[in-house]
This record gives structure tokens, C-alpha cells and sequence, in this order.
């Protein structure tokens, strides 16, 4: 039994800015067309099927779409920013309507596309589940009947009668979602909901999600995080440009997935390529051993490694290295000249008798350059951490340096400093 | 299988249709909801509340009795200066209040209309809730006036609710014109108060129609208000016979702003999350 069915579902944006009509100009039209007996057309980004679908000026955020999905399913929607998810997702809740074809659905749909949809700030908790709840479509008996387990599960009993406003936007959360998740609809739409919230309530929700999958109920579920996707849905679509590329068990969706944009990161980096030479990756050395980026011991040697790929022989080269705390300001900088390099791939490595930094997270930068000609400049990903070590200044509140200081105190006889 | 009633079709915009009127009614808790927000924010933070409500009829009615009754000395048909105007203030209120408040809905609520689907014609009709309650209250202060003024009562008071719904229809009517129209070109919203004021000006909602020349009235009355403000003195206050011919312009033209106020209303209503 299906649920959502969706027929070469398109929807088109014309580009630019919407809001320029003048409204003499369109009523002219408007008067114009109608006098000619054809039909009028008011200035509308959204547009009508029978206008021409290539126009530069077009955007087709979603295109030819197709997909069935059957009642109680839980299907999640991935796809990079622009993909064509919330476009979907506004068809599927009727928000804007589709410039072709056709979307079926069976039973009562509600969509939770932003948290806090209705919400208004002025208005106490308790308002605000009244007006959120009917906004979304439950009448005024049902939210009564539901209100105490809906603010059971959100936690929030002794702030009800207060005004949102004074809510931390965590609160917020808590409240929005469990007025949703108590709406019971045949067919639910979460978007990016689960984005929030602490480690708790993201497991009170997923649990809820679980218990609203059982009672056979179908959602729709748009999030970033993959984890969670796979934890809850059994099919995955995924979109790209408007279009579905995939759409089947979430597992081989979001793998081919993931493959993808591994390679295009990859890629982004080899844009750089038509450079002689390209930093790729590094790595931090701890006296003998250490593979990783975290500096434990800020006290003794280290040695940071570069790989470099180099396309084209270099020769008179100069190496820069910086390193510099969050905000950029530079704690410490290099420059090490070397005569060549060959073709092939190379490692460069600085070495440092210490590193008596304080923990945190710092920023490494190199720089290639052959004479004044800049080769490469990375700003090295990962970031290079600093563990807390126990090697702090005495008493140290401000600083980035970890050094150990120390206090003497002598008098100075004979003479008397206030004569 | 579930029957096909169950189905929503979402497709392409239709060229005319009317509303569906078994979903409106099946939202009408929204109504209530988003009326309820609308009148408690407006009178929240302040700490007179319904004391505005009551003054904001009768401060201009005191005044206009004073300058108009007692110092021009204008024709008020026998009937205290102060209740002909405050006679003429609350269907005109419900006008104004409709027009301002629900002509602005739909922008002011952009953020919902792109959010959540439900019924678009929802969020100008509640809006209409707080327009209501004001009425409420102006319709008990002049309860009490004309006890005060010690108006006799007569069979017409029957007729006033009759009017009070003709001034809702037509600020529904005029309203759903200006709120979707001030989705696309936001002009609506700066040319809206400036024509309630002309509008005021040529409606006897301060004067009486005695005012207006004899030769003249045949043209006054085409003012559709000026039916509504007359009438409604006449259910109140009960003298003067009714011009019928202003009655009749009043429904008809009440009948069109509604007929027309529909159509572009749901001509229109689908493209609103896409622009606003």
C-alpha cells in the first residue's frame, strides 16, 4: 500500500530578483491579456507548465521527479546543499505547488521544516503547543487531550506558563518537537530536526522516531547526519541537481554517497594541479614515535613532516612555516631555503627542540616558493591540537606559552633602596 | 484500500476554482488559535488592555461632538452629536481594523505561509477574530451611551446585527484583495491607509448624509459605506426612514467585494510561499 506516490514532479524558479514587478506594468498586462481573451499571467516565479521549460534565466529545482514510497516506511532524503531536498519536501507538504506533475498522498501529512514552525515568542509554552499544534493541523480537542504527554516528553512542566522568549533556543527545541511528534499523522516530514538538542533528548527523539515507525507510520526524513539516517530509515533517496540518482536500502544509498563526495574533495584539492607542486598532507612526529596531530608532551622534540607532490623539478626553493593560535595571531614562523627538488613525491620536515605550548587548537600554514614565485600554501587540515600536558607556567591565567617559570627572591644588603 | 477522500492531489495551479470549504472548517480551530494570538499580543504588555479599546472609539467621538455638534453646529437629525458619530465609528472601525490589520496578514506572517500549508484565506479571516472583539466592547459602550442619552428603543435594533455582518463581509471582501495583492507589489501597504482616510472622508461616518446637498446624494449614495454607516444609525437610533437605494448599493457592492475578493484571492493563493 503506498503512502507518498510522486509522478515526474518538476519545479521551476526563475532566477534573479521576484520582487521588481511594478503592478501598472502588470496590470496592464493583465488588462491586455484579458482583453485578448488569453489568460493572464501575473509576474510568478513559480511557474505554469506551459511556459517554455530551457530559458537561461530557469532554475529547475526539481526535475522529473518520480518515486513511490509505501505506508510506514522510513525514508530519508540526502543530497548536497541545493540538491533539491527542501524543494521536495515543500511539494510534498503542499507549501508551494509543483509547475508539472503530480504528488499523491494517503492520509494526513504534517512537516516539521523548521523547529519552532508557529512559534511565537510573546506567547507562554502553553500558547504556543495550542497554536503549533492546530497550525499543524490537530484540532483543539486533540492537542488538549495529548497536552500532558506532550509536555511530559519535552521535560519542560515548570516553564508551560512561561513566555518563550525567556526560553534558551535548546528549550525551544524540546518544545517544537514534541508538539510534532505528537501530531499523528499518517505521514510525517522531519527536516534537519534532529540536528538539535542535547545527547538526551536526541535519544528521547530517536526513540519516539522508532515508536512512530511501529505504529506504522511513514516518514519522510531530510538530515545531514548520516549516522542518524542510517539508524532510521530503511530506503534512501538521493538527490543531485533535482534529480534522483539514487534511490533504494539506505546502507548502498549512502555508501555510494559518501564515495562520491570523498572523491570530490579529493578532486577540490587536485584543482589546484597545473601547480609544479602541491602540499597533501602532514604529520606530527613526538620524539622517536607519534603519528597523529596531537602534541602530548609540549616539553620535548617534535618534528612536523609534509608531503609534497612535485609535478615539475623546482630548483632555489624556500620553505614557509607558521604557526598561529585560532584568532591567527602567529606564535611562531620559519623560513628554511633548500636547493631543489625532484619530481616525485618528497617530505619536508621541520624539527623543533619544543613546543611549550598551552592546550589548544593551533593553526599550521605552509608555504612553498621557488625564488619569489609562490608554488603551494596550505593551511593544514587537521588542525594541530595540543594536549593538556601538565606543563603549565606557574599560575599562568593569559598566554600561549607553557614555560616554566620560576621566582627568586634576594635582599639586597648594605644599602637602602628608599635613602 | 483506503478510499479515495483520504488521497490529497497536489498539482500544478488550476486556473479558477473556488474555495473548499470543508477544509476552511475543518481548520477552524486554527481560526480560533491565531485570533487568540493576535489579540492577546496586541493587548499583552500593556497594563490598560480594554481601556484602549473602549477609548479608541470614544475619544474621537467626544471630539467630533464638540467641533462638529457644538461649534459648527452640523445636522445631526435631532439625535445627540456624539452618538451619531459613535453610531458611524464602530461599522467603520470594522472596516478600517479589517482592512488595515488583514491586508497586511499574509506579509506579516511570511515566515508561516512558507513554513506550514494550511488553508491561505485562514490567516486574513482570523485576523478579523480581534476586529470582532473590538467591536464587542465599542457595541457595550454604546449600550451604556444610550442609556445615558436615554435613547428610546425601537424594533429597528434588530436590524444592527445584520449590519455589523454587512460591515464584516465588506471588509473580508476588500481585504482579501488588498492582502494578496500586497503579496506581489508591496505599495498596497503604504496606498491602504491613505485610501481608508479619503474613504473615511466621503463616508458620513462623522456627519450625517444631511450634509450633503440634495442634488448630490444620488452620487453619495453610490458609496457603498454610505449605506452601511446610514443603516446601521438607522437600526440604532431609529429615526429618519431608510434610503433603500443606499441599502441596495451597500449589499450589492458587499456581494462583489467578496465575489472578486475570493477570486484573486485564490488565483493567486498557491504562488504566496514562492514570493512573499
Amino acid at each position: 500500500m503506498l503512502a507518498i506516490s510522486v509522478e515526474n514532479a518538476s519545479k521551476v524558479y526563475r532566477l534573479g530578483e521576484i520582487n521588481r514587478s511594478q503592478f501598472f506594468g502588470d496590470a496592464k498586462r493583465f488588462l491586455r491579456a484579458l482583453a485578448r481573451g488569453e489568460r493572464a499571467q501575473l509576474s510568478d516565479p513559480g511557474l505554469e507548465a506551459s511556459e517554455t521549460p530551457d530559458a537561461p534565466d530557469l532554475f529547475w529545482a526539481l526535475r522529473d521527479v518520480s518515486f513511490d514510497i509505501r505506508a510506514g516506511e522510513t525514508v530519508a532524503l540526502i543530497g548536497r546543499n541545493g540538491a533539491g531536498k527542501s524543494t521536495l519536501l515543500k511539494l510534498l507538504s503542499r507549501i508551494t505547488a509543483p509547475t508539472r506533475g503530480c504528488l499523491r498522498l494517503k492520509g494526513r501529512i504534517a512537516s516539521l521544516l523548521e523547529v519552532g514552525t508557529g512559534f511565537h515568542f510573546e506567547l507562554t509554552g502553553r500558547d504556543n503547543v495550542y497554536l503549533s499544534g492546530t497550525i499543524m493541523g490537530m484540532k483543539r480537542a486533540e492537542v488538549r487531550q495529548k497536552f500532558d504527554q506532550i509536555v511530559d516528553f519535552s521535560g519542560l512542566g515548570q516553564f508551560i506558563d512561561t513566555p518563550v522568549k525567556r526560553y534558551s533556543s535548546g528549550m525551544m527545541v524540546r518544545l517544537a518537537f514534541s508538539v510534532a511528534a505528537h501530531l499523528e499523522p499518517e505521514i510525517l516530514i522531519l527536516d534537519e530536526v534532529l540536528a538539535v538538542g542535547d545527547q538526551q533528548f536526541h535519544n528521547q527523539c530517536i526513540d519516539r522516531i522508532h515508536q512512530i515507525v511501529n505504529q506504522g507510520r511513514t516518514i519522510l526524513l531530510v538530515s545531514h547526519s548520516l549516522s542518524y539516517i542510517r539508524r532510521l530509515s530503511n530506503r534512501t533517496i538521493w538527490l543531485r541537481k533535482g534529480e534522483i540518482v539514487e534511490f533504494g536500502p539506505t546502507d548502498r544509498v549512502i555508501n555510494a554517497y559518501e564515495a562520491e563526495s570523498t572523491v570530490m574533495r579529493q578532486s577540490r584539492r587536485r584543482d589546484e594541479e597545473g601547480k609544479r607542486a602541491v602540499f597533501r598532507s602532514w604529520r606530527l612526529q613526538e620524539g622517536a614515535s607519534g603519528e597523529s596531530n596531537t602534541l602530548a608532551r609540549p616539553g620535548i622534540a617534535c618534528s612536523f613532516e609534509f608531503r609534497l607532490d612535485v609535478a615539475g623539478a623546482l630548483s632555489g626553493c624556500r620553505l614557509e612555516f607558521c604557526l598561529s593560535d585560532p584568532d591567527e595571531i602567529s606564535v611562531f614562523s620559519a623560513t628554511h631555503g633548500f636547493s631543489e627538488l625532484q619530481t616525485g613525491a618528497a617530505n619536508l620536515t621541520i624539527s623543533l627542540p619544543s613546543l611549550p605550548l598551552q592546550p589548544g587548537r593551533y593553526r599550521l600554514e605552509v608555504k612553498l616558493l621557488q625564488r619569489h614565485e609562490e608554488i603551494d600554501h596550505w593551511i593544514c587540515d587537521p588542525m594541530l591540537v595540543v594536549a593538556d600536558s601538565g606543563l603549565h607556567s606557574a599560575g599562568a591565567t593569559a598566554g600561549l606559552l607553557a614555560l616554566d617559570s620560576r621566582l627568586d627572591v634576594a635582599s639586597v644588603s648594605g644599602r637602602s633602596l628608599h635613602s | 484500500m483506503i478510499e479515495e477522500s483520504l488521497i490529497t492531489r497536489i498539482e500544478p495551479k488550476k486556473k479558477m476554482s473556488f474555495f473548499e470549504w470543508k477544509e476552511i472548517s475543518a481548520y477552524r480551530d486554527l481560526v480560533y488559535y491565531l485570533a487568540l494570538r493576535d489579540i492577546q499580543l496586541r493587548y499583552k504588555q500593556t497594563s490598560l488592555g480594554i481601556i484602549w479599546v473602549i477609548l479608541q472609539p470614544l475619544v474621537p467621538a467626544v471630539i467630533f461632538a464638540v467641533l462638529f455638534g457644538n461649534f459648527a453646529k452640523l445636522p445631526s437629525n435631532g439625535q445627540p452629536y456624539m452618538l451619531l458619530v459613535f453610531c458611524g465609528l464602530i461599522p467603520w472601525n470594522i472596516l478600517n481594523g479589517s482592512i488595515s490589520r488583514a491586508g497586511i496578514s499574509l506579509v506579516a506572517n511570511a515566515n508561516l505561509l512558507s513554513k506550514v500549508y494550511f488553508p491561505r484565506i485562514i490567516m486574513p479571516i482570523s485576523t478579523l477574530g480581534s476586529v470582532f472583539i473590538d467591536m464587542l466592547v465599542s457595541v457595550g459602550v454604546l449600550a451604556v451611551l444610550m442609556v445615558f442619552f436615554q435613547v428610546p428603543l425601537t424594533l429597528n435594533i434588530l436590524m444592527v446585527p445584520v449590519f455589523l455582518v454587512l460591515a464584516f463581509l465588506m471588509g473580508l471582501g476588500v481585504s482579501l484583495i488588498v492582502s494578496s495583492l500586497n503579496v506581489y507589489y508591496r505599495d498596497f501597504s503604504l496606498v491602504v491607509p491613505f485610501a481608508l482616510q479619503i474613504w473615511n472622508y466621503t463616508s458620513p461616518v462623522v456627519y450625517s448624509t444631511e450634509l450633503i446637498p440634495e442634488k448630490w446624494r444620488w452620487l453619495y449614495a453610490l458609496n457603498p459605506t454610505t449605506g452601511l454607516l446610514e443603516g446601521f444609525r438607522w437600526a440604532v437610533l431609529g429615526d429618519a426612514p431608510l434610503n433603500t437605494t443606499m441599502i441596495i448599493t451597500t449589499v450589492v457592492f458587499s456581494a462583489l467585494l467578496l465575489f472578486i475578493g475570493s477570486m484573486v484571492f485564490r488565483k493567486v493563493e498557491r504562488g504566496f510561499a514562492d514570493i512573499v
